[in-house]
């Protein structure tokens, strides 16, 4: 995976080329916005407000190929400026239960507890996380899509490491104990 | 930390998310964001000009106002947010029996159907379907935008379109019977944009300017562009408005400072009810997605421009202001009454299959 796909100037050139936009690249979208969100429907409005912006900048757009990154930094900055009202909604109960030590691993435990603990982040360390580590985006490109610094970047990134380690123990074992054993 | 299984966990939660074709939402969206900003600059602009050439805005009362309507109320919705002052002395006092007022007295709540829109009238445990309007829920988003009930529940009023913009203004009364057309062209975009004043008139937008049409007179009267209605109180006597920059609310100017972030991101806000003593405002973001409920963010006291928060009560409410000073809030499947001082006086349950449904209005009842 790559931080942000590059669109081929070459493959489209009208404006039915946001249609194809659209269409080929809401996939990739979603999967960073529930990510972010939590949610299957806040992504959904996350992604559909962040291309509503791409759409009324299209024609402004000089180099098409970055239409993906431009949509991808305004549905970051969304997420962020949305943090206020959403983190009391998207906040979860109560994580699920730890699994006892020596089970054996359930993907759906994993993926329960990973969720319930990236909400347990501040929206910009989550953010952080997610381009780190699902966008694969170098440090420096992470800057530049929230419109930080790489040191403001390193900080958030240890941060929400630290702070996931704290707010689901069993996960943070999980990957520790497999870490060692390879 | 492993960092390669933390990606693989990422990757795998991220495969729980379905993929759903966002293009007409999108782009339906993206036509709501130019329209709100060129109405914006509209009303900017013409606001500079008029202070250009030296005219003064009324800022008082309308007075063309309505006798006020002993029993009328106007909908809106909201969400509660964090208190910034506890809600002052307000000089109106609360009903003598609220639990009468309130379970006697008849609230209407607009349901769906894939087919149609279902209107309710809930008096007590009694619970009647009044009118239905065609439309698919997943394709006349025009209707579903707009519907509304006219203060004392006398009419309803909705606008018909296909391209989720602009459509046909269409008023009925609330059991559906006496149809009629009322224009064209007629703005649907947005969470209010139709606005009662009494039972009888209703501002609409079409193009970027507002009209002020009368129901039974038909007479289709422009407002003045430089100013945007938002509201009026439950009787029609009060305004809620926005005149150039300045907001204003019972004929005197105040200021709220939204969250920035918020207010930048859903294009500013606008006052979707006004109370019956014209203090409060019930605040909505302008910019909500139209699939989405109209949802408010908070109450303005506009004497001291600070939002107040409903003590008891959740986020995402529907609020009722009514002519009586009664403040009916609507969550989770219950309706939370408050007095003229937003002060808590008890809540009733909602009805069984209508917990998720909009609240459209409420009539309080009278003692013979």
């Amino acid at each position: 995976m790559v931080c942000v796909r590059p669109i081929d100037p070459e493959e489209t050139t009208s404006m039915d080329e946001f249609d194809s936009f659209v269409r080929s690249r809401s996939a990739a979208l979603l999967r960073s916005a529930y990510l972010l969100t939590g949610d299957q429907h806040l992504a959904e409005d996350l992604v559909q407000s962040a291309l509503a912006r791409t759409h009324r900048s299209w024609g402004r757009l000089r180099d098409r190929g970055n239409a993906e990154a431009y949509t991808r930094k305004v549905m970051y900055h969304l997420q962020v400026s949305w943090w206020r009202r959403r983190v009391a909604e998207a906040m979860p109960g109560e994580l699920p239960e730890p699994r006892q030590a020596g089970d054996h691993a359930d993907q759906t435990t994993i993926r329960m507890t990973l969720r319930a603990a990236l909400l347990r982040l501040s929206v910009k360390q989550r953010a952080v996380l997610v381009l780190r580590y699902f966008e694969d985006c170098t440090e420096a490109e992470a800057a530049d899509l929230l419109g930080v610094t790489v040191g403001t970047i390193k900080s958030q990134t240890s941060k929400a490491l630290a702070k996931l380690r704290v707010v689901a123990p069993e996960l943070a074992e999980l990957y520790l104990l497999e870490g060692v054993a390879r | 930390m492993n960092d390669s299984r933390l990606r693989l966990d990422l990757a795998d939660l991220a495969g729980e998310v379905r993929n759903v074709d966002l293009h007409d939402r999108v782009l339906r969206t993206s036509r709501r964001l130019g329209v709100r900003r060129a109405m914006t600059a509209s009303a900017a602009a013409l606001a500079v000009l008029a202070g250009a050439v030296g005219v003064a805005f009324a800022l008082q009362p309308d007075g063309t106002a309505p006798t006020p309507i002993p029993a009328a109320s106007s909908t809106t919705s909201a969400t509660t947010s964090a208190t910034t002052s506890p809600p002052g002395k307000v000089e109106s006092s609360a009903p003598p029996s609220v639990t009468e007022t309130v379970l006697k007295g008849t609230r209407w709540y607009l349901a769906s159907t894939p087919t149609e829109y279902v209107v309710h009238a809930v008096t007590g445990t009694d619970d009647k379907v009044t009118a239905r309007i065609p439309g698919d829920r997943n394709d006349a988003h025009c209707v579903s935008q707009t519907i509304t009930i006219s203060p004392t529940g006398k009419r309803l009023a909705w606008v018909e379109g296909s391209d989720d913009v602009n459509g046909t203004l269409k008023v009925a009364d609330t059991d559906g019977s006496h149809q009629q057309t009322l224009g064209t062209g007629v703005l649907c975009l947005g969470a209010d944009t139709l606005i009662w004043k009494g039972d009888d008139q209703l501002v609409l937008t079409k193009g970027n300017q507002q009209h002020l049409v009368g129901i039974p007179t038909k007479a289709d009267t422009a407002l003045p562009t430089a100013e945007q209605v938002e509201s009026y109180s439950p009787d029609g006597s009060k305004v809620a408005k926005t005149v150039g920059q300045q907001r204003v609310a019972n004929g005197k100017s105040y200021k709220y400072t939204p969250p920035a972030a918020m207010a930048d991101h859903y294009d500013g806000w606008s006052a979707r009810g006004l109370s019956a003593d014209g203090r409060y405002v019930a605040a909505g973001w302008k910019g909500t997605d139209p699939s989405r409920k109209r949802d408010t963010f908070t109450i303005v006291d506009t004497t001291t421009g600070k939002s107040v928060a409903l003590p008891g009560s959740g986020e995402q409410n529907y609020v009722v202001f009514t002519a009586g000073g009664l403040v009916l809030a609507h969550q989770a499947g219950q309706t939370v009454i408050f007095d003229a001082g937003l002060r808590h006086q008890g809540e009733i349950r909602d009805p069984a299959g209508l917990q998720n449904a909009l609240l459209l209005g409420f009539r309080p009842w009278i003692r013979p």
